[in-house]
């Protein structure tokens, strides 16, 4: 209870450090609101007019207090901009950007768990190898590589199977269901396919990790094969691990999506995000950013809650009086070295 | 204005943008990796530790109890344990292969889904014409606006979306850029150009139902001028407007100004609903023949017909979206899986092929002017030999030649579609030798080249800074190409003043007042353009004020002023099924109204 209480007020602390660091970091950006607005044909007065208007000419301390009080009220704010409300902005977007990041864990797990498995209980060598060095290359594909290739093999009107619609959403959004869903399928592949590689590296080292254990040699002795007992024993040795790789595989594509938003032209968050910073809307920039932090932040919160959930020894260690979040913190660790060895 | 407009549907991350995504994105994952890492590492997961070891393997034992008791007896029940390993397996497998079914299942649905939707698509094989209300269609455009306050927020595109079809002016202008006739039927000038008498329609109603008379003219012109909203300056020497009866508008200017009849075809002559309150960002009320349903900054705008419209520019399409694309690929596969019906904006060369695939692709007439600006106002361009040297070493024809040949030559500041215009195309024509000769005159030569920074925004295709780097390159000049951020063009370029050279398609109609405001970020400033400038807009003579501004702006040109790289003409492209569709200057003006569906 008292590792959980801790962990809440960490998440707090640190999100309210980042909200200084993103306040100060956008106002260092040239160019502001008003002059956006104003466009090339403004004179500097009714720039100046703008500006006043929108609040900009206050003092930096005051409108980092005025953001920073309506957060701690709940409220995101207005986008200065499009005059509607940040938080809504970001509802609208994320029926977009969820569903994807979703799917594109989904794609991730079906790909990385059955090959990461097959990886270490396969017996033919070739197969482990082959395996591996696929993970390595289709780890590497950089996105919008990796999402041009999809467009071209599946994309609707380009691809040489022209089956899934290659851009866009449809206007209608989920109200077109099956045309929401379709628009999303090759985005959440291209995301799924290389998060999925890693997610098999991730999921082979942490099995490798824990093959020549005793569990395993104990369930062997039990009759298990060495693929039945890295199946059923080890991948729950592992499940921490994988855990957490999923978890942050998942915020990480919430947050990290910008590059297949814009290649697919989804109306997302990221290509919210960086429409508003290139208007330099940045009251909302700096509440979509704040948003996005939280939800990395809270995640790893989840997945520490969910090793403690998972794996009985953090348990034991924790009531024995050890913090145990370490051995979650170490494992992640160790399971990042193993992956990116 | 175009180019407010770009920045906001800019799709190319700029390097400041993506680095501070990327940078607050590392500091938060650092946090978090930070907050696990803040505790000492005590117990790792990593098996084989003393007392957690033991407890699990303790379970272990519990489970498979039998297995402790030696090997003895060991065969009968290692086999059972094999048994129910294998059964478990065939679970694992059972429900690995419900999952892969269900996974294959979802993305057959949703191809049929999608199938049906075109199946279904009522423009598929009907015959005879779309009654309206069932008449569809979406309209692909590159440039989105960012809010819907038309009187506040720049940018040509919020002209596009709702000046004519939302929104109606007092006069309205023609595909030829004249004015007509609009909410106003007639109008009277005084002889002196300085009392203007509108005589509205009659039965105009805004589409909240609220009658549009005469009181809401003078409101919207009182409320544009107190407020300084944007375009209050496009009614010059304003001094008072009221409404006479309620048909009948008295707009009095302290002298005259001869612009002021086109100006009113724009946002100044935008008439609203004095009665109504609403967010002008997030909503239009207006007296137009299309509603405004929905909008999505950067995504799309979906207008309806309006029912009650009073005039005859009734709609002919009951549902009309505009579909903004930032990224040329994704538009023209949506054009050719029949997403949307037509298509505007993009660059010739980039939408030719639909040529061949049965679309109309055309190019309309237009008023954007892609001017390579040079600062005036700052050593090395406030030398006119060197401004010289670079319009001498510029050969317009081959940037036009490579972006498909549809622009036009411009060679100076007014284009065809607007008055005073003159082909100044000739006045510098490809001569590298006589750059090179002006150059060595300003002090420059092989040994002191002159080493000049074009600032664009990259919105912005790098074809063009290219093309002009090696063009420059020919006779002796070091161009650094510098793209930047809309935003941060803005702040350097046209607020500091603080370039060489810069690239910006001014787009707006009318606007050789540029020329004549020294502060403005060209940084020209020459008495006698200035003087022919005011002279043009108080006459009352419309040649004489054509002739006033073709003189200004030839000075403008032989001065060096800017080189005009070409007349952007914007290319459309449309389906056979669509009628009617605006190809002159569709960025800035875009009367829905006029477009019809065929069937067949």
């Amino acid at each position: 209870m008292t590792f959980v209480l801790k962990r809440c007020a960490a998440f707090v602390v640190a999100l309210i450090v980042q909200s200084a660091a993103i306040f100060v970091c956008l106002r260092i950006l040239p160019g502001d609101l008003a002059m956006v607005v104003g466009g090339t044909s403004s004179t500097p007065e009714q720039v100046a007019r703008i500006r006043q208007q929108l609040g900009l000419d206050q003092p930096y301390p005051v409108q980092y207090w005025n953001w920073l009080s309506g957060i701690l009220h709940g409220d995101l704010g207005t986008a200065q901009l499009s005059g509607a409300s940040v938080a809504g902005e970001i509802a609208d977007r994320l029926q977009v950007t969820l569903p994807l990041a979703l799917m594109g864990l989904a794609v991730a797990l079906a790909i990385g768990l059955p090959l990461g498995v097959l990886s270490v209980t396969s017996r033919s060598a070739r197969v482990r190898r082959g395996l591996q060095i696929a993970a390595i290359v289709a780890g590497s594909i950089p996105a919008l590589w990796g999402g041009l290739l999809l467009i071209m093999l599946l994309g609707r009107g380009v691809g040489l199977l022209g089956v899934l619609p290659s851009q866009g959403f449809p206007v209608r959004g989920w109200h077109a269901f099956g045309r929401a869903l379709s628009s999303l399928a090759l985005p959440a592949l291209s995301v799924g396919i290389i998060a999925g590689a890693e997610f098999m590296r991730y999921t082979r080292s942490a099995l490798l990790e824990v093959r020549d254990s005793d569990y395993l040699a104990q369930a062997m002795a039990c009759g298990m094969t060495r693929a039945q007992a890295v199946r059923t024993v080890g991948l729950r040795l592992a499940a921490p691990q994988i855990v957490s790789v999923a978890g942050l595989t998942f915020a990480g594509m919430l947050t990290g999506v910008i590059v297949v938003e814009n290649l697919f032209a989804l109306p997302g968050l990221a290509t919210l995000l960086m429409d508003d910073l290139g208007n330099r809307d940045l009251l909302a920039v700096q509440s979509e950013l704040l948003v996005l932090t939280a939800f990395f932040l809270f995640m790893g919160l989840v997945v520490d809650l969910v090793h403690h959930a998972l794996d009985p020894r953090l348990k034991a260690a924790a009531s024995g009086g050890a913090d145990g979040a370490d051995g979650v913190a170490d494992g992640t660790d160790g399971a990042r070295k193993e992956g990116t060895r | 204005m175009s180019t407010d407009n770009k920045s906001e549907s800019s799709a190319t991350p700029s390097t400041a943008e993506s680095s501070t995504a990327e940078s607050s994105d590392t500091a938060s994952s650092a946090t978090a990796q930070k907050q696990g890492g803040t505790q000492t590492p005590a117990a790792s997961s990593k098996p084989a530790t003393g007392s957690l070891d033991a407890s699990l393997s303790a379970k272990a034992k519990k489970t498979k109890k039998p297995a402790g008791a030696g090997t003895a007896g060991a065969s009968a029940t290692s086999a059972t344990t094999t048994a129910s390993v294998t059964r478990r397996n065939r679970i694992i497998a059972i429900v690995a292969l419900v999952v892969v079914i269900a996974v294959v299942a979802v993305f057959l649905i949703a191809r049929r889904g999608t199938n049906v939707n075109s199946g279904t698509n009522p423009n598929a094989n009907a015959a005879a014409t779309v009654p309206v209300d069932d008449a569809e269609i979406t309209i692909g455009m590159v440039l989105s606006p960012t809010n819907l306050d038309i009187r506040t927020q720049s940018g040509s595109s919020l002209d596009q979306l709702l000046i004519g079809n939302v929104y109606e002016p007092l006069v309205s202008r023609d595909e030829n850029n004249a004015v007509q006739p609009g909410l106003a039927s007639s109008w009277d000038v005084s002889d002196d150009g300085t009392v203007y008498t509108f005589h509205l329609n009659s039965g105009i109603t805004f589409s909240n139902g609220d009658a549009l008379d005469a009181d809401d003219v003078a409101w919207s012109i009182s409320e544009l001028e107190n407020n300084q909203y944007k375009d209050y300056d496009a009614i010059a020497n304003y001094e008072s407007v009221e409404a006479v009866d309620s048909d009948t508008v008295r707009l009095t200017l302290s002298a005259p100004y001869s612009q002021l009849l086109w100006n009113l075809t724009g946002r100044a002559g935008l008439v609203f609903d004095q009665d109504a309150s609403y967010d002008a960002k997030t909503q239009a009320i207006g007296s137009g023949p299309y509603l405004l349903e929905k909008f999505t900054a950067n995504d799309s705008a979906q207008l309806t017909a309006n029912k009650d419209y009073w005039g005859a520019n009734k709609a002919q399409i009951g549902t009309v979206t505009i579909k903004y694309y930032s990224d040329a690929n994704a538009a023209i596969n949506a054009i050719r899986s029949g997403d949307i019906q037509t298509l505007s904006g993009f660059d010739y060369t980039q939408v030719s092929p639909l040529k061949d695939e049965g679309f109309n692709v055309e190019a309309g007439d237009d008023t954007d002017k892609m001017v390579l600006a040079f600062n005036n106002a700052r050593s090395p361009l406030n030398d006119i030999r060197v401004r010289q040297a670079i319009r001498y070493a510029i050969d317009e024809d081959d940037i036009i030649a490579a972006r498909g040949g549809v622009d036009t030559a411009l060679g100076g500041p007014i284009p065809s579609l607007d008055p005073g215009y003159e082909d100044l195309a000739d006045l510098y024509p490809h001569d590298v030798d006589k750059a090179k000769e002006l150059l060595s005159e300003a002090g420059y030569g092989a040994d002191n080249p002159l080493k000049i920074t074009l600032t664009y925004a990259n919105i912005y295709s790098s074809e063009i800074g290219d093309a002009l780097t090696s063009q420059l390159a020919d006779a002796g000049i070091e161009l650094t190409v510098n793209q930047v951020e809309f935003s941060t063009w803005l702040s350097d370029v046209y607020t500091n003043h603080d370039y060489d050279l810069s690239l910006v398609d001014h787009n707006e109609s009318h606007d050789f007042g540029q020329w004549a405001n020294p502060d403005y970020y060209y940084g020209y400033d020459n008495a006698q353009v200035q003087e022919d400038y005011t002279k043009a807009l108080a006459s009352t003579d419309e040649s004489e004020t054509d002739s006033l501004l073709a003189q200004a702006a030839r000075q403008v040109s032989e001065d060096a002023a800017a080189d005009w790289l070409f007349n952007f003409r914007v290319v459309s492209v449309w389906s056979g099924k669509v009628q009617g569709f605006p190809v002159n200057m569709n960025q800035a003006y875009l009367p829905l109204w006029q477009i019809s569906l065929l069937q067949g």
